[in-house]
Parts: structure tokens; C-alpha cells; sequence
């Protein structure tokens, strides 16, 4: 009806629509905020060996397990070749599978001298571990290591043999978590204990002592 | 009834409300969660998932926990070296003289629960293999490479983000 009183309030109305326009606009602003990309680290590192080497050239101690096909593994059969043999269990969704995705990465980066390494996984969980189990889970595409396992008692002296430390953590809910020792251990090809590779090691670092364990390093 | 008036006052207002909204949510959106992933798993067994959590805010921010339907039960966990303190008192564990190794290749990695992961003002945290994850335990169902499913994390100052999460083997 009054129309000079209409634009006499939109004006000011219009004005603080423009303003807050304006806010709008500095407010987002601040989602453009690009996060930096992580440095990847691509320092060269030398050919020599990066794990501990063993001097004393004691003997692996041998064993008999269980394969995940179900066939009695017997660590002796399979000298000739550098063993890489670390200890883990498939409930544990970190650590293991990391390093055995390192050593999947190893078997790559080795190309055809991978025929002249075996990746082996032995469980620290010999209940849930069965080797159906362990089955299922090196068929994952990634896991391509054998996977042991067996009786408890003969594992548990495995464990001893190769210093690995198990310590089954109960929780609440009536299920376990297990805390173990996580180098992996290098057998060279006479069937000595060679090298250590601590768990910070990756599968560049596995490629490298395995090949180098492979070319007779140790002679 | 001045309708133009009132409608322009109106508009303004809820703008004005908006913007606020805008502004605070803005505050909120400065904790973004990047690149994150999750492993393969079976049903019944153990995962976990890793992302990066930035905080470009000028307050700290913790994780505190996370929820979705893929699991029974999660947690947030850290993969850490036991330290020697912790090893002393694994008196029955195997004796490492034998092949006079240092602690070096002995350390024992534990998994534990952690109460709160915190994104400092201006940093962001890692969740990533081998340290800080969110555990999944007992999966609801398989987790096979490519499949996703949501995830929800619970911080302690800022309201709960929901990511989706897409399986990866890496």
C-alpha cells in the first residue's frame, strides 16, 4: 500500500544481505586450506646388509610344524634356500599384516631370486590359528608367506628357540589380544641363524638382506 | 501489513542465522580427516583403519573413539615397542642369551587401547600401520578390497564426522 515505506526498510534490509553475503563468503574461505603433502622419504640407502648380522653362524634351530594346506612342515627340508620367518597371528590387524605385506613387497622387488627365498609365518596363536585359518588369510593377495602353526607345546618351544616372547592379553569381552616379539629372523641358505631384522624394517630392507644372504654374502 | 519489509527482514534474518551457523560449523570443518583406509578382514576376525587427522583450528582436538556397524567392538589402539621397564616383568619369557642379540631384534610389539588420539591446533596425527589405529574387533561381515562402509568418530570438542571408509590392501 505504501510503497515509499517499503523501499524506506528493504533498502537497509538489502544492504545487510549484501554484508552478510560478503561474511559468507570470508567465513568459507578457510576451507581452502590445502594440507601440505607428506615428504616421502627417498634417501638412498647402501647395498651392505640393513638388519643385525649374526656372526657365530649357530644353526636355525630346526622344527616340525603344520603348513596352512595341512601338511607337516619341517624347517630343515627347505635349506638350500634364505628363509625369512616371522611370528604373528591372524587376529592382529596391524603389525602383521604390515610386515607381511613387506614381504610381499620383498618377493617383488627380488623378482626371479625369489624363487630362492621361502617367507614363512608362524603363529603365536595356536587356538584360533588353525591352518584353515591361516589358510584363509595367506590366500589374501597381498599375504603370500606359508603359514605355520601346530600344537601349543610345540610351538611354545619354537618360540623359546627363536626368542620370540608371547603374551596373551585378556580382555573384558572373553577374547584375547596377543602382544609378541616382532623381528624377523633370516636363515641363510646352509641353515644358519644369519641375520635380524628388527620390525621397523621394511620390504625394501627384507629384499635387500635376503638378496644379499642370497649372493653368498655370509661365505 | 508492510510484506515486502517483513519478507526482506525475514530473508536477512535467516541469513544472518545461516551465516553464524556457517561460521561455527566453519570452526568445526578446520579438524578434516584425510586418506584414510582400511584393511581386509573376515567375518569374526580382527581390522583396523588409518587416515590422517588435520586440525587447522587454533584448538586442540581428541579422538576419543569411533563407532559403526562393521564391528562388535572398536577402540582405538597404538602398536608400540614394549619398553625394557615393561619387559622386566616378563620374567617367564624366553631366555634371549643364547644368541647374544640386543633389544634390538627383541622388542616385543603390544597392541593397547588408547583413551584419546589428539590433533594439536594447527598439526595433524597419524593414524597409520604400526602405531595409532581405530581396531575393529569381531567384523560383522567380510572386508575384501574395494568394499567401504562408514565410520563414525567421536571427538571430545567437536561434534562427530563421519567418514566412509574404502577397503585397501596396502
Amino acid at each position: 500500500m505504501n510503497l515509499t515505506t517499503q523501499n524506506a526498510r528493504g533498502f537497509p534490509a538489502l544492504i545487510v544481505i549484501i554484508a552478510l553475503g560478503l561474511l559468507v563468503t570470508a567465513c568459507s574461505s578457510s576451507d581452502e586450506i590445502e594440507p601440505e603433502p607428506t615428504p616421502v622419504a627417498t634417501a638412498e640407502k647402501g647395498d651392505g646388509p640393513r638388519g643385525m648380522v649374526l656372526g657365530d653362524s649357530a644353526q636355525a634351530p630346526d622344527f616340525e610344524l603344520i603348513d596352512d594346506e595341512g601338511n607337516p612342515f619341517r624347517l630343515s627340508d627347505h635349506h638350500g634356500r634364505v628363509i625369512a620367518m616371522f611370528f604373528g597371528y591372524t587376529f592382529c590387524p596391524d603389525i602383521c599384516p604390515l610386515t607381511l605385506m613387506h614381504m610381499s613387497h620383498a618377493k617383488e622387488v627380488l623378482g626371479d631370486q625369489a624363487d630362492d627365498a621361502l617367507f614363512l609365518f608362524v603363529t603365536v596363536d595356536p587356538e584360533r590359528d588353525t591352518p584353515e585359518q591361516l589358510h584363509r588369510y595367506m590366500a589374501r593377495a597381498d599375504h603370500n608367506a606359508i603359514g605355520l602353526t601346530g600344537d601349543p607345546d610345540t610351538l611354545a618351544q619354537v618360540w623359546e628357540d627363536y626368542s620370540i616372547a608371547v603374551d596373551v592379553e585378556p580382555r573384558d569381552d572373553g577374547s584375547y589380544l596377543i602382544g609378541h616379539s616382532a623381528q624377523v629372523w633370516l636363515i641363510d641358505p646352509d641353515g644358519h641363524l644369519a641375520m635380524i631384522l628388527p620390525p621397523s624394517a621394511d620390504g625394501d630392507d627384507l629384499a635387500n638382506d635376503v638378496r644379499w644372504l642370497i649372493n653368498g654374502s655370509s661365505s | 501489513m508492510n510484506r515486502i519489509a517483513f519478507i526482506t527482514l525475514t530473508l536477512a534474518t535467516l541469513l544472518m542465522a545461516g551465516t553464524l551457523a556457517g561460521c561455527i560449523a566453519d570452526s568445526r570443518d578446520s579438524v578434516s580427516v584425510e586418506d584414510h583406509w582400511g584393511r581386509p578382514g573376515f567375518e569374526g576376525d580382527n581390522a583396523a583403519a588409518y587416515m590422517e587427522i588435520r586440525n587447522d583450528g587454533d584448538d586442540d582436538v581428541a579422538l576419543i573413539g569411533a563407532s559403526s556397524d562393521i564391528a562388535e567392538t572398536i577402540e582405538i589402539h597404538q602398536t608400540r615397542m614394549e619398553s625394557p621397564e615393561d619387559q622386566n616383568s616378563h620374567d617367564d619369557d624366553a631366555d634371549d642369551s643364547e644368541h647374544g642379540q640386543d633389544s634390538h631384534g627383541h622388542g616385543m610389539m603390544i597392541m593397547e587401547e588408547v583413551q584419546s588420539i589428539v590433533a594439536s591446533a594447527g598439526s595433524s596425527v597419524l593414524l597409520e600401520p604400526g602405531g595409532y589405529h581405530v581396531m575393529f574387533m569381531g567384523l560383522t561381515r567380510d572386508l575384501e578390497p574395494g568394499d567401504t562402509f562408514s565410520l563414525t568418530l567421536h571427538f571430545e570438542e567437536i561434534d562427530d564426522q563421519t567418514i566412509e571408509i574404502t577397503v585397501e590392501e596396502r
